[in-house]
């Protein structure tokens, strides 16, 4: 997957801020270190930035960091916020999910109320499998079975899941980030997303 | 079990021992303890094996000391030469003196080494200070980094205050909000990211010999002398005596003492 790219110095003159200020939220873990993308250029060892996630990180650190101090931010951004509990309409109203997929949800679990942050990445998957458009209802919620099993595999949310189909039959599958999916010909990728991509969007969201 | 009241362990001249729970420990002469050993307070003099975890409250070591497992203590003082085959952690202080090996990481909450050390994998403290030759060959992370002598290291660096007279070699990144270095001997850097950096040669006939080279210093505010670098980016640069870069790109100012050689000056 190729995303766009910003360079070191672009994104400082962008954003308005100094390298002291990058580099202390770097060491703050207010910014992920996979962001750092070193690549060779004509001018030597360059940093780059995926440009969307970085500028948008960044503009919420600006806004929040006269409020909060850096370490709080940090607990804001890190993967896992352990007391979040979430109602359905919550999640329907920061559009987390949509009404169609919290549906789906309930037909899965009919006495869920609240839902941990585990709950809300899986729920916001389901979403996001159903808004593609070319996973039915009975896919998606077989896609959250299979999403609760495999987390004992895959603790630290690393994991992407997709959905393959041939012959009108769905398989969901689930790799860890780096592996890599090589399919029947014959049968054609549906769906297919990464969690922790999810677990950002949910994160920004939750805000 | 838990309801008797542990016992001491002694053991002098040769001998040996199984691990368990004890409350005072004191080994002298060559001494093997084979399996767990947990106890309140550990004094070990002389030639130590200890063939599994070590837990103690306090642990004090003269002398050698192999440790094939993991050490987990309140504190731990270390005369004379100590090899850790587990990992290492210390809720309070954990002192060096001699050489010594931790071969798999260490968190403390503040590390001495006096003599050489050698660290093999992470190292976590809030404050780290180091008299003599520190080998530290993967990510460190510190509050404060006070390094007089040698600081060689593997990976990545993370601190809030990093100070260095001597020499400093590292591979990766030195990140901290404030450096100070004063060379004492030919140093090795990668790329420095900071808010405050002052690099100064040190005093004495030979000093103008010692030079940094680092590819990469990019901060806020930068004083360097004596360094060769690649690259300097920043708000105000001022590059001193014995310095020669190939560009610095600055913001805001730039000043060139005398003795400075410059490639390329751009202002973004």
């Amino acid at each position: 997957m190729e995303q766009e790219l910003i360079s070191k110095k672009e994104l400082l003159d962008l954003m308005g801020i100094s390298y002291g200020q990058l580099y202390r939220w770097k060491r703050k873990d207010l910014i992920p270190e996979e962001w750092f993308i070193r690549k060779s250029t004509f001018t030597g060892q360059e940093t780059f930035f995926p440009r969307e996630k970085i500028l948008s990180r960044i503009e919420q650190i600006k806004q929040l960091k006269d409020d909060l101090s850096l370490d709080e931010l940090a607990r804001r951004f890190s993967p896992d916020p352990a007391d979040i509990a979430l109602s359905g309409e919550d999640m329907v109203n920061r559009s987390i999910v949509s009404e169609q997929a919290w549906r789906v949800y309930r037909l899965e679990h009919p006495n869920t109320k609240v839902c941990s942050f585990r709950d809300v990445v899986f729920a916001s998957v389901v979403h996001r499998a159903l808004a593609s458009g070319n996973v039915g209802l009975d896919e998606a919620r077989n896609a959250l079975r299979t999403l609760e099993q495999s987390i004992t595999m895959f603790s630290d949310f690393r994991m992407r899941i997709a959905c393959v189909r041939k012959l009108g039959v769905s398989v969901w599958v689930v790799q860890g980030t780096d592996g890599q999916l090589v399919i029947d010909p014959d049968a054609k990728l549906v769906f297919d997303a990464d969690v922790s991509e999810c677990i950002e969007d949910v994160k920004l969201r939750l805000m | 079990m838990q309801t008797e009241v542990a016992h001491d362990l002694h053991l002098s001249g040769n001998g040996s021992a199984m691990g368990g729970i004890y409350r005072m420990v004191h080994l002298e002469g060559l001494s093997t303890i084979d399996g767990d050993l947990v106890c309140e307070q550990c004094a070990a003099h002389g030639v130590v094996r200890v063939h599994g975890n070590l837990r103690a409250e306090t642990s004090a070591f003269h002398g050698k000391a192999d440790v094939f497992g993991d050490v987990v203590a309140g504190s731990a003082d270390i005369h004379g030469s100590m090899n850790i085959s587990g990992v290492c952690d210390v809720q309070k202080t954990l002192r060096m003196h001699g050489s010594s090996r931790l071969q798999n990481g260490v968190h403390a909450e503040v590390i001495h080494i006096h003599g050489r050390t050698h660290v093999g994998a992470e190292c976590v403290a809030r404050e780290i200070e180091v008299r003599g030759i520190a080998q530290l060959a993967k990510d460190v992370r510190a509050e404060r980094i006070d390094c007089n002598g040698v600081l060689r290291l593997g990976g990545l660096c993370e601190a809030e205050e990093f100070f260095c007279r001597g020499q400093l070699h590292s591979s990766g990144l030195i990140n901290a909000e404030k450096i100070h270095i004063r060379l004492h001997g030919k140093s090795g850097v990668q790329e420095i990211g900071c808010t405050d950096l002052r690099i100064e040669r040190g005093h004495g006939f030979f000093a103008r010999r010692h030079k940094l080279v680092v590819d990469m210093i990019e901060g806020d505010h930068i004083y360097v002398e004596n360094v060769v670098a690649k690259r300097i980016r920043g708000n105000r640069i001022t590059v001193g005596h014995g310095v020669y870069v190939e560009r610095v790109e600055y913001r805001e100012e730039f000043k060139r003492q005398h003795g400075a050689r410059v490639g390329e000056i751009v202002q973004v």
